[in-house]
């Protein structure tokens, strides 16, 4: 999860280790993609907008690009309701914006996501 | 101490100079007639007891009374004959101003030609008439005039009274209400000319050279028409004196059939009556045309400084958007100058975004004749840069003097860049603030998932909390709405939507809800196809969430909601009913403004923004929609509301040919 609060962290880490999926996480969007490519994970959530002078979108189409990690499936987890269209045309895998989306309902589409892999 | 005085003096200072001035005018009356006493000529004195009484009133009656009296003493001799004339001039006097200021605008008389006949008729035909009957009368009770000459004496009075009516008090008035003598150095080297012409004209005329009083006529004409009614009076004055002492002389072209001098000198009165009344008239009518003029090229002057110098530039525009005429402040505000704007056309300095809205205002301004429509959009200036402007069009293309659409507009770039950083702002807060809801709902969602048991206490306490968060988040979302309409930048992904469809969906997704406040909701749609149309469904799905929560949440226990799908040839309609607390009549036009809230859901304590339906309204005519409210709608209540919405079957998806 490349995520700048923290709190979230947390959060998805308790949910998430309820499915046995573990959950790593990083605050900046340069930290998180030295991480992925050091050692690529089954799945990566995105925020888009971070600190750090690289944002989601950034992130998304190095990772996209790079023939390593290109089939690392992204879900973008973020504020921003107004940019599904965008993101998908980067080719990420999911888009959902945070208020709009109930725990469950992320921690479901986290596990689909990891199924189709 | 030394002013008062004066002012204590002043009236009998003027009564002696009246007194004076009119005992001397007698006297030079009677010089010119020196030749032959028994034949009186213009009559000075008449003419200045008018314009005296005309200037100090009436009550400076006993000067006038008094010289004339000294005056007849001095020649006659006889006191009760005296006193007799000098009752009828005093009398004649005080008639002629009471008549023409009654009748013919009094001192201001030789400023149109209606009153200047008025002003010959009454001072100079009707007024005279008492003093020649009582003056002959006296004469001839005092012996001094002969019982059969009385009619000749009384006609050659009567006109010489007419006489000194006519010429001598339209120059005193005249020459008293415009004292200033200032002529333009061409104005003067003319007057010369003239008064060089005049006066030959005058030698050859009296001489009998030519011996055609028309040609004083003619000459008097250039008097009247270049230099006013003043000086065409002086001229007249002169005319008179010098045609009077050429004739006692027995000169002139008068003497017509006959050497008799009196018959001469009434031939002459006449001629200088006629003279005077006719070139007054038109000296009167000329002033007048240029007066008019004066103050039409005023106005204008006037009117065109408050275009010209105004801070907002103003144009006429044509319907299609071609500017006529642009004002100088367009090189202020855009920088390009009169010249190079006006002929080119509007639309071209618009910003594309910009565009589609320009024409929809100027068409709807030009379907309608007087209609005023604002808008604010960015018109690009003379370096290149977008200036935002807020332009007023009016349709003033059936006024035939205009014929054209009237723009004004200012630049507002700094409020409209003061503006958008206050709707960046807000929308940031906005977008930073789910972060911390979404952190605070997932809590509560980990807490309501997890296996271990939460007291009964604490339990509800969490739902209240969560009720609250989402609450939260739904004002979050219509912030962020209301800034993208603000900012022009609704998003929009049109898709092909079935209305039964999202309307079933979002009545049952409603279901729980409307339970919640013992509301029945239920849906009215006919079984039959309707129009599919291609428009954005999270928008339309949040027009009608809002219309169901609204028409829930200000209802009454065991109210009810009904929504309504119809369709005729134009249009698809949604009707969404309720039985609920009304709106206001008075309100209902403030209702789709923002952060508005009505005065009686205020008092329900319900929970709202006032941004919901700012927010519908929006996303209705964007889509070319109306909508309307009709409240109460529950007859014999003030409750009840129905919400209706109406969508162009333009939105209709185009059915689209499949090639093969």
């Amino acid at each position: 999860m490349i995520e700048d609060d923290p709190v979230l962290h947390q959060l998805y880490r308790d949910a998430l280790n309820h499915h046995n999926i573990m959950l790593l996480g990083t605050i900046t969007g340069k930290e998180g993609l030295e991480k992925v490519i050091a050692d690529p994970p089954d799945l990566i959530i995105l925020d888009i907008m971070l600190p750090g002078g690289m944002n989601g979108f950034d992130i998304a189409e190095v990772l996209k690009k790079d023939p390593r990690t290109k089939s690392i499936p992204i879900l973008i987890l973020t504020n921003l309701d107004s940019e599904k269209q965008t993101a998908l045309s980067i080719g990420v895998n999911d888009y959902l914006v945070k208020t709009d989306t109930s725990m469950d309902d992320v921690v479901a589409k986290v596990k689909k996501l990891l199924d189709n892999k | 101490m030394l002013k008062l005085s004066y002012a204590l003096v002043r009236p009998y200072i003027i009564l002696f100079g009246i007194f004076l001035l009119y005992f001397m005018s007698g006297k030079f009356g009677l010089m010119l007639a020196y030749i032959h006493p028994s034949a009186s000529s213009i009559w000075p004195p008449t003419g200045i007891a008018i314009a005296l009484f005309m200037i100090y009133g009436y009550r400076f009656w006993p000067a006038i009374f008094l010289g004339a009296l000294l005056f007849n003493l001095s020649i006659l001799g006889s006191f009760i004959t005296s006193l007799g004339i000098a009752l009828g001039n005093t009398l004649e006097g005080l008639v002629a101003v009471y008549l023409v200021k009654k009748y013919a605008k009094g001192i201001h008389a030789f400023e149109r030609p209606r009153d200047i006949a008025l002003f010959a008729l009454l001072a100079g035909g009707v007024s005279t008439l008492i003093s020649a009957t009582t003056g002959v009368t006296s004469l001839a009770l005092g012996n001094l005039v002969a019982w059969p000459t009385y009619p000749i004496v009384w006609l050659t009075w009567w006109l010489g009274d007419m006489g000194g009516a006519l010429i001598y008090a339209p120059v005193l008035l005249l020459w008293y209400q415009n004292r200033e003598v200032h002529y333009k150095k061409s104005q003067i080297l003319e007057l010369f000319l003239f008064s060089i012409s005049f006066l030959t004209l005058c030698f050859i005329v009296f001489k009998n050279i030519l011996p055609f009083p028309y040609l004083i006529t003619a000459i008097m004409l250039w008097i009247a028409f270049r230099f006013g009614s003043r000086d065409t009076a002086t001229a007249i004055l002169v005319l008179a004196v010098y045609g009077e002492m050429a004739t006692l002389r027995g000169n002139g072209p008068f003497f017509v059939g006959s050497t008799d001098l009196n018959h001469a000198l009434i031939l002459l009165q006449l001629f200088l009556v006629i003279i005077s009344t006719t070139t007054l008239s038109i000296a009167a009518e000329v002033s007048e045309r240029k007066r008019a003029q004066q103050s039409l090229s005023d106005r204008e002057h006037r009117f065109r400084a408050l275009v010209e110098k105004s801070t907002d530039a103003v144009t006429l525009v044509d319907i299609s958007g071609g500017i006529l005429y642009v004002s100088p402040s367009i090189q202020r505000i855009l920088g390009y100058t009169q010249a190079e704007f006006e002929g080119t056309n509007g639309f071209t300095y618009v910003h594309p975004d910009d565009i589609p809205v320009a024409q929809k205002i100027l068409g709807e301004v030009i379907e309608k004749p007087s209609t005023i429509a604002s808008i604010e959009l960015r018109l690009k200036n003379h370096g290149g840069d977008w200036i935002w402007i807020e332009a007023i069009v009016r349709n003033l293309l059936h006024d035939r003097t205009v014929n054209a659409v009237v723009v004004n507009f200012r630049e507002i770039t700094e409020r409209k860049e003061l503006e958008m950083a206050k709707n960046e702002f807000l929308m940031i807060a906005a977008h930073e603030l789910r972060s911390p809801l979404a952190a605070m709902r997932w809590s509560m969602e980990l807490i309501f998932s997890s296996q271990e048991k939460i007291p009964p206490g604490i339990a509800d306490k969490i739902e209240r909390l969560y009720r609250n968060n989402q609450d939260m988040i739904i004002l979050v979302n219509e912030i962020l709405d209301v800034s993208r309409i603000i900012q022009g930048d609704i998003p929009n992904a049109p898709q092909p939507i079935s209305l039964e469809t999202v309307i079933h969906k979002e009545v049952t997704g409603m279901h729980g809800f409307a339970k919640s406040h013992d509301v029945t909701l239920r849906a009215v749609i006919p079984k039959k196809k309707f129009p599919t149309l291609y428009i954005d469904l999270k928008r339309i799905t949040g027009v009608i969430q809002n219309l169901l929560s609204n028409a829930i949440k200000y209802n009454t226990p065991q109210g009810s909601v009904t929504i309504t799908l119809s369709t005729n040839k134009k249009h698809v309609r949604i009707t969404v009913a309720d039985s609920g607390i009304g709106i206001p009549v008075k309100e209902q036009d403030k209702l789709f403004t923002k952060f508005f809230r009505t005065s009686n859901a205020i008092s329900r304590n319900t929970e709202g923004t006032g941004l919901g339906l700012f927010i519908v309204k929006s996303y209705v005519i964007g889509w070319g929609g109306t909508i309307t409210v009709r409240s109460p709608t529950i007859p014999d209540s003030d409750r009840g509301t129905t919400m209706e919405i109406s969508l162009p079957l333009t939105l209709q998806v185009k059915r689209e040919r499949k090639h093969s």
